[in-house]
């Protein structure tokens, strides 16, 4: 009998252990998606955004425009994959922008234009706004966002 | 009667961590499939081979200096006595001296350490070093500082600069461009003035190393066993050699086997063919990726002149670089190699037989 009571508490103590794996997976899960999601309300929180947003809003109200927005620090093929969607959108007929670091010099946004072979328009960002956005790509871990004015509704791509 | 019913009640509640922890292990075992490595692959191919080439050469190693344990190297360029290694993950320049096998951290010199964001290629030119790291183009001079970041916004792998401050550059293909350029040409500024040859294949031609003379540039694929030679002032692609070695057959057929279950594991299965390329003087030297040294020696025309082995030394898993140079009647080769996973060594190997060194 008292083998019997031991193997039950081994099997019982082994289900515990299966459980705490399980949940552990799954919190770490959540956290991974939670940090993947992007909401246009993370973005707006800082005002400068917020401005920003609202103010190419209302310059195009009437057509659809998708931008991209870059990190000092963002990796080529990050940058290349940024462009690469913008080029397809461009394509569609869309108005395209893209806001590139304050801290890039004349020749790297000419380099930009010209290695990329972009023909879209390249806007350097102030020094408030570029802190403003990069400072959310921390908190998010991320090197940048695509985003979307339709309708004027703003999306993050 | 009570206890027994609650001991087979607690018996089956238990069953899934009981199947859990015993059975799924041997289950996930049985699934997995173990494929061989690359290098499994060619040392296992390397043992049906018994005839050497009549044209050989054995070269004995001078010196082994193991450096940066548990780091990435990636590439390194020698200038004078010292080789500037260049290490990926931490953003390191590791200074070896090849005379008295001294090791210093060299990026420990830079302005700021934040200096360097994972390095691809280095080079040496007109007293200054040449970076290619994730930021772009990065020059600094001998004391470390930084004089000039130039974005090309272009992956660069492997890269040679001419005497007019040229850059002939192999990089990563941007998927947003049409172009499969297999050389970029980039100027000081980092801007792409024009494109040397073709990727004609999105697998095997994507990267390629790098070397000049005042005339030709001639570029070898790492995972196909071709050399093209272009001429730099038509920039025509003037000579394509295929190199060729015994295991190198069978390899193509081992990637036709393996490619599909290699796959299946999420993996890629693109073998190593070289794993560095120099011109120097009258000559063009290849280093094969093979676990054992061997060098093929050819003239500018393309002709095979010898073959340098060294058997005896340690097996290599992977090279992080390659140059050759003279000291007296020897001639040396400088290896990077990893011996091991995660072991780098910068190796010296040579010979000294005078009527065999060739070139002028």
């Amino acid at each position: 009998m008292a083998h019997k009571m031991l193997f039950v508490i081994v099997l019982l103590l082994a289900n515990l252990a299966l459980l705490s794996v399980v949940s552990f997976n799954y919190q770490k899960q959540q956290n991974l998606n939670k940090q993947q999601d992007l909401f246009v309300g993370d973005f707006t929180s800082k005002a400068p955004i917020a401005d920003f947003l609202n103010g190419i809003k209302g310059e195009n109200a009437n057509r659809a425009l998708t931008f991209g927005v870059i990190s000092p620090s963002s990796k080529n093929c990050f940058i290349d994959s940024v462009v690469g969607h913008l080029k397809e959108r461009e394509k569609l007929g869309e108005k395209i922008l893209m806001f590139l670091p304050s801290s890039y010099t004349e020749q790297d946004l000419s380099n930009f234009k010209k290695n990329l072979n972009v023909d879209f328009e390249l806007q350097p960002m102030n020094e408030a706004l570029s802190s403003a956005w990069f400072e959310i790509f921390n908190e998010k871990k991320i090197s940048g966002v695509v985003v979307s004015i339709k309708n004027g509704k703003v999306k993050i791509d | 009667m009570k206890s027994k019913i609650i001991f087979t009640l607690l018996v089956f509640a238990s069953l899934p961590a009981f199947m859990f922890l015993s059975g799924c292990e041997t289950v996930r075992q049985g699934e997995q499939i173990t494929l061989p490595t690359e290098t499994q692959i060619k040392i296992s191919l390397l043992q049906k081979i018994t005839k050497v080439s009549n044209n050989s050469v054995q070269l004995s190693e001078v010196s082994a200096i193991p450096f940066a344990i548990g780091e990435y190297p990636i590439d390194f360029v020698l200038h004078e006595n010292d080789v500037f290694v260049a290490e990926n993950n931490k953003g390191k320049i590791y200074q070896i001296n090849i005379e008295n096998k001294e090791v210093n951290d060299f990026s420990a010199n830079l302005e700021s350490r934040k200096n360097l964001s994972f390095p691809t290629s280095i080079r040496y030119f007109n007293d200054k070093f040449w970076v290619f790291d994730n930021e772009g183009l990065k020059t600094f001079d001998k004391e470390g500082r930084k004089l000039n970041l130039v974005k090309v916004f272009s992956s660069v792998t492997h890269f040679e600069i001419s005497q007019n401050e040229t850059i002939y550059a192999n990089s990563l293909t941007n998927k947003s461009q049409s172009s499969r350029a297999l050389i970029y040409k980039i100027n000081k500024h980092g801007e792409i003035t024009g494109s040397i040859g073709k990727k004609e294949s999105k697998e095997t031609d994507e990267e390629a190393y790098i070397s000049l003379t005042e005339n030709l540039i001639v570029s070898a694929f790492r995972n196909r066993p071709v050399i093209h030679i272009y001429d730099k002032g038509s920039e025509i692609l003037v000579k394509e050699l295929n190199i060729s070695h015994p295991i190198f057959a069978e390899l193509e057929k081992s990637v036709a086997n393996l490619k599909e279950a290699y796959k299946k594991e999420g993996k890629i299965f693109l073998p190593r063919y070289f794993a560095g390329i120099k011109t120097f003087r009258d000559r063009l030297f290849i280093l094969l990726s093979l676990p054992h040294l061997e060098i093929v020696e050819l003239d500018l025309q393309g002709n095979e002149l010898q073959r340098y082995y060294a058997k005896n030394a340690e097996m290599n898993l992977d090279y992080f670089g390659f140059d050759v140079r003279s000291v007296g009647e020897q001639r040396q080769f400088i290896v990077g190699t990893m011996t091991g996973i995660n072991t780098p060594n910068l190796k010296l190997f040579s010979y000294s037989d005078k009527n065999k060194l060739g070139g002028t």
